[in-house]
């Protein structure tokens, strides 16, 4: 999900032209895996074990 | 949450909003940068803290319960949307968007569309979910039967200001 759905904002960064709008796109792609890598899977091991 | 903070600032250094004076809807364009960039901050602490917590002490699950988390999930996902103000604040600072920037993010949106739609269908966010914003959203802000100059008549939200 996190692959594919985050691209939504680079959609509109991409039909609005704004600089802003792509710094806000490439950040919460990134951040969004590094919330997956740090925080959730993390939680999966406890959640459904190693 | 610390590479997130350091991401957020790192995007606050990259755009230049000194000269630049657009806005939307009264709202500067800084102000929907900042506000869009603290939505994913919210939402990744809100879950963090709420996952933490039911798993170290069973807060959620003793407190608002799985339901409420969720509820709360989904309103702090919805307003990422609001991002789409930063898309008219700030509408071609980079270029001029024209049909080929169109074509480009239609051929993005496809794959988007359906994995999001896939996911919702999963959380059965049109059976369960959504009802239960939409019941909320209406109680804080009730519906008010409008009638327009032609006589039709149709409810509204009624919002605070």
């Amino acid at each position: 999900m996190y692959t594919i759905a985050m691209l939504v904002w680079l959609c509109f960064a991409i039909i609005s032209g704004s600089k802003a709008m792509f710094v806000f796109a490439v950040y919460s792609y990134i951040s969004i895996w590094l919330h997956y890598f740090a925080t959730e899977k993390e939680d999966f091991k406890i959640i459904y074990g190693k | 949450m610390g590479g997130t903070i350091l991401l957020f600032y790192l995007g606050c250094q990259i755009v230049d909003f000194e000269n630049n004076s657009n806005g939307f809807l009264g709202i500067s364009a800084r102000d929907w940068f900042m506000f869009s960039m603290m939505i994913p901050l919210l939402h990744q602490a809100y879950v963090w803290l709420c996952w933490r917590s039911e798993l170290c002490w069973k807060t959620i699950s003793n407190t608002i319960g799985f339901k409420g988390y969720a509820m709360g999930f989904f309103v702090v996902g919805l307003l990422r949307f609001s991002c789409i103000g930063l898309c008219f604040a700030d509408f071609g600072s980079l270029f001029n968007p024209g049909w080929i920037a169109w074509i480009i993010a239609g051929i993005i949106f496809v794959p988007v569309s359906y994995t999001l739609y896939s996911v919702a269908s999963i959380l059965d966010f049109y059976e369960r979910v959504a009802p239960i914003i939409l019941i909320q959203v209406i109680r804080v802000f009730p519906l008010k039967k409008e009638e327009f100059s032609n006589g039709f008549q149709m409810p509204c939200i009624q919002l605070p200001c």
